[in-house]
């Protein structure tokens, strides 16, 4: 009734303080073990130079990034990873807009069995998932066999860049459909009826109504979809047969297979600069929106 | 009769939709009955092969039980370390808090790939490569988030004037957090056991950098062999993994029902 | 109506004379740069039913919790029998709290429930289960011992909460909206067995409620606060009949303003008209309260009765609701509100007529302008 702040003001029992740092001491060092020491290092790799055999020499240097930013090799890994990410943003929101509208309109427990499928690939390794995918496209797979069935010539669907398309814009789709029902939280059905009534096609009210109410969901979903994909390891690694070189396989190889630490960390520090990038984007696109 | 009734083109295309998405989980499962000494769908023959050759192979049965003790430790080192910490941050008032919060999820917003190398680099010096200890360590960083958000949720929506009843009626601040607060707070902690120890045991990326031929955990194995052969071995640990999985859920259902647990 | 008879009922308890129990001496809180309580004393005694009244934000479930010792207060004093519990953590301080949302522990049976406290004061388990069989019994929930408070219903829940709370026998009993979530038979039940059990254990309670009818037939007396302040602390029947400001006037039961005069020889004009008070009367502007249905209409060509104030105006529209008609007069340039009984044959004048209206000279309330 009365406006009561939620916690009581001043009283505390004894030495709160003390027993408040305790309690909190555990997670503040994995934090700083696990995170912010190994973070702040990473940054620091990326000024360090690299030795022959692995070493690192601790001095600071320009070197590693005027190198990657000269080399025309990563200048085209940078380019890639950022379009095929991009690609799949579009293909994920293509694919993911009419089941998440469709299960937006759902209702009851057929919505929540929906809901469910949709959760369930996000609970299941994506190294099983990836491997499914390998399954699908290969070439005693049943894509190839029904392409060949209708007599044409099945193109190259597996260890290449068409196969780690198909696979990534799949395991991306369910954190889409999760952001696209977020933002449709503000999309009534009686708004687009309303609209409907006043003389709308289909078509139209989809365009002038429920789109532009749904922009917020499809921003957000697209910037969740862009970041997984330009950090995505596992499928490109697995589907891309060693021949598709994108920024997350090659931050791998480069720290375990080539030992080259402050490269790795570069690398690294880039994809977080294009988040960061990713991030701002998104906000300019909200400040349009609203 | 409402307008946007869903139409008939619709849901066609809605349940081809579905089948792109679900596609690759559920061809496991045939798959993983191949009598076939290679991947190949449909096989051209049905048998539980592949399930013998899976508990005929030492190194998978080892990362299994790897995952699952660590999975086990983390999910309880994670319970331990964030119940209280969720506590503070709920229930007690001080500057910082909410950038105290942010800091301890941080690690949510950060690439795996980039984290797993960031943590290499760190652990080498520490000597904690190829180890339990350096495992566990690094699961926490991703666990603990998740722990911290769900059980911070649960707690601020919890009652408070029920704590505040227990004191009334006598109970010391101690008596209040075992009594009440912890009891009330049953389904926050099964939710966020349960997403710790999937999180854990799906943990592939970072793991990949810090596993090594002393110790191995089992997507780490499977990413291994799915690098190196295509056969039907790794479809036969995928049912397994689902069933496990989905076993999970089921106990997370009971106590507090899935939607609640991972929708909102 | 509810009011007068909740008053009536109340006159004929009489109230308990005990000595002062607990004691609030310039007690104050300040949230951040808010001074939400800036000086409150006050006394409640022993055994009497205390109800804070007033509208949300007046600080009276601040009051509540700093008793209950949930809010620390930044000034000032609390004494229970003599005994200064200001800075006492809650779980020494022996009180029993009711809260607006029952607060019952989900996780616990009812009986287990109304264990909780007793156990909390180490009491053997055999004197415990006994003594949780005879709250449950007083408050007819014996045979629902068993169940979790979710397979309750609203009202059973709240007697489960109030068994909780007495069964430890605390010095105080505090009551925070207890009755705001029931509906309305159940409240009027309620607010009876409270009254009565509360009377039975001769507990000292504390009740805070922003329905004054709560207040005026529960309790033995009324602090009634706004902004902080006490505005007025008395019997119910002083608050109602005496309203020591036009807030309590208007807060406690309706009223008609009226805007008046006092010339320096002390006589009350209003509308240039000569009209009757009791007692003192301010100089100068002022504001003159009196209750809608201590006010009588009679068409203007009836003879005014003799000993009664009476105003000329002209009625602007009536309204039926059964019991009542609720007739507006205008009076100069302002509009009030009269209400009669409805008699069979009622013969109101139609509207736009002239009328009298006439009120006994001990229901004028008069207060100097602007003193809101």
């Amino acid at each position: 009734m009365t406006a009561v702040p939620a916690v009581s003001a001043g009283r505390r029992p004894m030495g709160g303080q003390q027993v408040a740092v305790a309690l909190l001491l555990p997670i503040a060092l994995i934090n700083v073990v696990g995170f912010m020491l190994p973070i702040f290092n990473l940054a620091r790799y990326s000024f360090n130079r690299a030795t022959v055999g692995g070493g690192i020499e601790n001095v600071l240097t320009l070197q590693n990034w005027t190198g990657l930013l000269g080399d025309p090799f990563y200048l085209q890994l940078i380019l890639n990873s950022v379009f095929v990410s991009l690609g799949v943003t579009l293909c994920a929101l293509i694919l993911s807009y009419p089941i998440a509208l469709y299960l937006h309109r759902a209702s009851g427990s057929w919505r929540t069995f929906l809901t469910v499928l949709v959760i369930s690939p996000l609970l299941t390794s994506a190294v099983v998932r990836t491997y499914g995918w390998i399954a699908i496209l290969a070439e005693e797979g049943p894509v190839v066999s029904a392409i060949r069935g209708m007599g044409l010539t099945p193109p190259p669907l597996m260890f290449n860049i068409n196969g780690v398309f198909i696979g990534l814009t799949e395991i991306l789709m369910p954190y889409m459909i999760l952001a696209l029902l977020a933002g449709f939280g503000r999309l009534d059905p009686r708004v687009e009826e309303a609209a409907r009534t006043l003389g709308a096609t289909p078509w139209q009210s989809f365009r002038r109504v429920i789109l532009p109410l749904t922009a917020p969901g499809i921003a957000l979903g697209c910037l969740l979809c862009f970041v997984l994909a330009v950090s995505s390891f596992i499928t490109p690694k697995l589907m891309g047969g060693g021949r598709v070189f994108l920024l997350a396989t090659e931050i791998y190889d480069q720290a375990i297979v080539t030992l080259n630490w402050p490269l790795a960390s570069t690398l690294s520090i880039l994809v977080l600069v294009i988040f960061g990038a990713a991030l701002v984007a998104y906000s300019a696109v909200l400040k349009r929106l609203d | 009769m409402q307008i946007h009734k869903t139409s008939k083109p619709m849901g066609i295309l809605v349940a081809v939709l579905f089948l792109y998405l679900l596609a690759p989980v559920i061809l496991v499962f045939p798959i993983s009955l191949s009598g076939d000494s290679v991947l190949r769908f449909p096989p051209t023959s049905w048998s539980l092969r592949w399930y013998e050759a899976l508990f005929e192979n030492r190194a998978m049965l080892g990362a299994f039980w790897t995952s699952l003790s660590l999975a086990a430790i983390v999910t309880v080192l994670s319970l331990v370390i964030a119940v209280p910490a969720a506590w503070v941050m709920v229930r007690m008032e001080f500057r910082g808090r909410d950038l105290l919060f942010n800091l301890f999820t941080a690690p949510l917003l950060l690439p795996t790939i980039v984290l797993g190398l960031a943590i290499l680099i760190v652990f080498a010096s520490f000597g904690l490569l190829a180890t339990m200890q350096g495992l566990i360590l690094a699961h926490l960083v991703i666990t603990l988030p998740y722990a911290l958000r769900i059980l911070a949720v649960s707690l601020a929506t919890q009652n408070m004037a029920c704590e505040e009843a227990a004191k009334t009626l006598g109970a010391k601040p101690l008596t209040v957090f075992f009594r009440v607060t912890l009891p009330m707070l049953t389904p926050g902690i099964v939710a966020a056991a349960a997403l710790c120890f999937l999180v854990s045991f799906d943990e592939v990326v970072i793991t990949l950098f810090l596993t090594g031929p002393r110790i191995s955990t089992l997507p780490v194995e499977l990413y291994n062999y799915v690098y190196n052969t295509a056969d039907p071995l790794v479809a036969a640990a995928s049912v397994l993994l689902i069933l496990l999985t989905l076993g999970v859920i089921l106990v997370v259902e009971r106590a507090m029902g899935l939607g609640r647990a991972f929708v909102k | 109506m509810m009011v007068e008879r909740a008053m009536a009922a109340e006159a004929a308890l009489g109230t308990p004379e005990g000595p002062d129990h607990l004691v609030l001496s310039e007690v104050g809180m300040t949230f951040g740069t808010l001074d939400v309580i800036p000086s409150l004393s006050l006394s409640v005694r022993r055994g009497e039913m205390v109800a804070f009244l007033g509208p949300s934000g007046c600080g009276k479930t601040t009051t509540l919790r700093m008793i209950a010792g949930l809010l620390d207060p930044t000034r000032g004093r609390i004494s229970v029998g003599g005994r200064d519990i200001t800075h006492l953590p809650v779980h020494d301080r022996d009180m029993g709290m009711v809260f607006q949302s029952y607060a019952l522990f989900p996780h616990m049976t009812v009986a287990q429930n109304v264990a909780f406290g007793l156990e909390m004061r180490r009491m053997a388990k055999v004197e415990i289960r006994a003594r949780v069989e005879r709250a449950l019994a007083m408050v007819q929930l014996g045979h629902l011992a068993g169940r979790k408070p979710k397979a309750l219903s609203g009202g059973q829940q709240q007697r489960v909460a109030l068994a909780r709370a007495l069964v430890v026998e605390p010095s105080i009993l505090l009551l925070d909206e207890p009755l705001s979530n029931l509906d309305a038979k159940l409240r009027d039940e309620m607010r009876v067995q409270i009254r009565s059990l509360q009377q039975q254990s001769g507990i000292t309670a504390v009740f805070v409620t922003h329905d004054q009818v709560e207040a005026l037939s529960m309790c033995d007396r009324i602090v009634v606060m706004r902004g902080g302040h006490v505005e007025q602390y008395g019997t119910p029947n002083e608050i109602y009949e005496r309203p020591a400001t036009p807030f309590v006037a208007s807060f406690v039961g309706r009223t008609n303003r009226l805007s008046g005069r006092v010339d320096p020889s002390g006589r009350l004009l209003i509308e240039g008209r000569p009209v009757a008070a009791e007692g003192r009367l301010p100089e100068g502007a002022v504001e003159v309260l009196v209750r809608p249905h201590r006010m009588s209409l009679r068409a203007a060509s009836e003879e005014p009765p003799a000993g009664l104030n009476s105003l000329p105006g002209v009625l602007t529209g009536a309204t039926f609701v059964g019991d009542l008609i609720q007739a507006t007069v205008r009076i100069g340039a302002g509009e009030i509100t009269v209400e009669q009984l409805t008699r069979r044959r009622s013969g109101l004048p139609e509207p736009g007529s002239a009328v009298t209206v006439a009120w006994e000279a001990g229901d004028t309330m008069v207060y100097p302008e602007g003193r809101a």
